[in-house]
């Protein structure tokens, strides 16, 4: 599965356009961080919405934000490609 | 006896209906004849003075009569409803209780010996006084029960103030410090109580037009959804004198709502908790949230934008939890309120303010401002733990079209934009059914 055209792209394209972000679609775009368009309450959304399209895909329940997500030195939620790693990560886990 | 006042009323109306349950019509000598029942009962039984016992019932003569004959031997009651499941044994097992004693309408089902001890410290404060007791459970926000156990004979003692009564719904239930609340309300003018075998909203309407209720004590869920689902037009309401609403915040679109379709019916809130009983209150008007609590100012106060009570109808304390009294003897409501002169507008409770990044949201707020939205039918707000924000707003929303979970999210977030502070608009939702998003008591179900 390309979780990048799959999974995250869909959701930022769904949020581009709801919520008015100035944003392109690449596997460098910012999520979380310096030069990011998302606020934490759109982060939050963003996370979930991102939950709810892999359950929707996939019947998996994955939980993104976790404490330990969030203590890691690198945050997973630095841009498109580090969160579609992460989440390769949690479905090689649960496998 | 303690309850000497209300027996010598309930012979001056002995000819006075009492109850009506289920079409069939009871009367005062038929609660006098079933108090001397359960006293000769409870004495045939060896259930002496002081005993901790159970009562599984619901409103009726023959539970009228075994609680005040309970009071008059100052026992400890436990008031329960079959609708407890398990939890009945829980409440026993917390109470200590000795006896478990299940009423139908009219008669003793069965008395069981149980193996609690009927020790606590509060009931010996009950023996020295040589007064009676009632314990309500209180559901709390750790999810564990606990018991307020209040003196039955200061409880009752308000009531010997003969009060004005009408024909009136027990909404609430029997095991239920406002379900108990109203009864002996009925029962210190001799009114009739219209039990109710169900709590269905068609079934509670249909019920006021035939007996031409005239005061339905309720919960702002069940107002909600009579006004949703528009079945109040179906029923014949014009009884109706007066609508009391309590146990939960109302949300201030559906007091609104209820305003201007039933411009003649007076509309009040009460204020009552287990651990409080019910207060004497009187709303600001009929489309206002702001409430003056109790007879007396003096016995209300604020600390901390929580609401302290003082005064003689407070429990004496918990069975199994630590004291809820300040040092100089006020009882801590955990509700957060807002004061304005006499005033007072309940938020909600301390313990379901959603604190988001910092910020705090009211789920009443929230759901009053959702229940605006067209296509939502209930809604009810919780937070949920995000390490992100510490907390985020979650809602389950109850809507009568047949949105997408997507599209209704989209369409919520465009309705709210503008209106609602950011934060305090629901980051996650989820689509459920009536049943999920009210108790069985018709109280919303936040969980």
């Amino acid at each position: 599965m390309n979780i990048v055209e799959e999974i995250i792209y869909p959701v930022l394209q769904e949020f581009k356009e709801t919520e008015g972000l100035d944003i392109e679609l690449s596997p460098e775009l910012v999520i979380f961080g310096d030069g990011s368009e998302f606020d934490s309450l759109t982060l939050v959304r963003f996370i979930i919405g991102i939950q709810e399209q892999i359950l929707d895909l996939t019947d998996k329940t994955v939980v993104l934000a976790t404490p330990q997500a969030m203590s890691r030195s690198k945050s997973p939620f630095r841009n498109v490609t580090t969160l579609a790693e992460y989440i390769e990560e949690l479905f090689a886990e649960a496998e | 006896m303690h309850t000497d006042f209300l027996k010598e009323r309930f012979h001056e109306s002995k000819d006075s209906l009492a109850f009506i349950i289920d079409d069939k019509e009871y009367f005062y000598k038929d609660v006098i004849s079933k108090y001397n029942e359960a006293y000769s009962f409870l004495n045939e039984k060896n259930i002496v003075e002081n005993s901790v016992v159970a009562v599984e019932a619901d409103f009726s003569p023959m539970s009228v009569g075994m609680i005040l004959a309970l009071a008059d031997m100052n026992c400890i009651i436990i008031p329960l409803t079959n609708a407890l499941g398990n939890e009945k044994k829980t409440y026993c097992d917390i109470a200590h209780a000795q006896y478990y004693i299940k009423l139908d309408i009219d008669s003793i089902l069965s008395c069981e010996k149980l193996d609690g001890d009927g020790y606590h410290d509060l009931y010996n404060l009950l023996k020295e006084r040589q007064h009676s007791g009632i314990i309500f459970f209180t559901s709390g926000s750790t999810g564990i029960s606990k018991g307020a156990v209040h003196d039955f004979v200061l409880f009752i003692e308000k009531f010997k103030v003969k009060r004005k009564t009408k024909k009136m719904i027990t909404f609430l239930m029997f095991d239920h410090v406002g379900g108990i609340n109203t009864l002996m309300h009925n029962l210190s003018g001799c009114g009739c109580t219209i039990a109710l075998s169900d709590r269905k909203p068609q079934y509670v309407l249909s019920i006021i037009e035939k007996y031409k209720v005239q005061v339905l004590p309720t919960s702002p869920t069940f107002i909600n959804l009579i006004l949703v689902s528009e079945l109040y037009k179906k029923y014949n309401l014009s009884s109706l004198e007066a609508i009391s609403y309590g146990s939960e915040v109302m949300p201030e679109y559906t007091l609104k709502k209820l305003n201007q379709l039933f411009p003649s019916i007076k509309i009040v809130q009460s204020y009552g908790m287990s651990e409080l009983g019910v207060l004497d209150t009187k709303s600001k008007s009929n489309n206002s949230l702001w409430v003056k609590l109790g007879r007396e100012s003096k016995n209300v106060r604020i600390k901390n934008g929580m609401l302290e009570i003082k005064g003689n109808n407070t429990m004496l304390g918990y069975l199994n939890a630590p004291s809820p009294f300040t040092e100089d003897g006020w009882l801590m409501t955990m509700d957060m309120v807002e004061q304005d002169g006499e005033y007072y507008k309940i938020l909600g409770r301390k313990s379901e303010i959603i604190n988001v990044g910092g910020e705090k949201v009211y789920p009443a707020e929230v759901e009053s401002f959702f229940l605006e939205m067209p296509g939502v039918e209930d809604v009810a707000v919780r937070g949920e733990q995000n390490p992100l924000m510490g907390n985020i707003v979650f809602a389950k929303f109850k809507i009568s079209t047949d949105e997408s979970k997507k599209d209704f999210q989209k369409r919520m977030r465009e309705f709210a934009k503008g209106k609602l502070v950011g934060y305090k608009i629901p980051q996650q939702i989820e689509l459920v059914s009536e049943e999920d998003i009210h108790s069985v008591r018709l109280k919303k179900d936040r969980k």
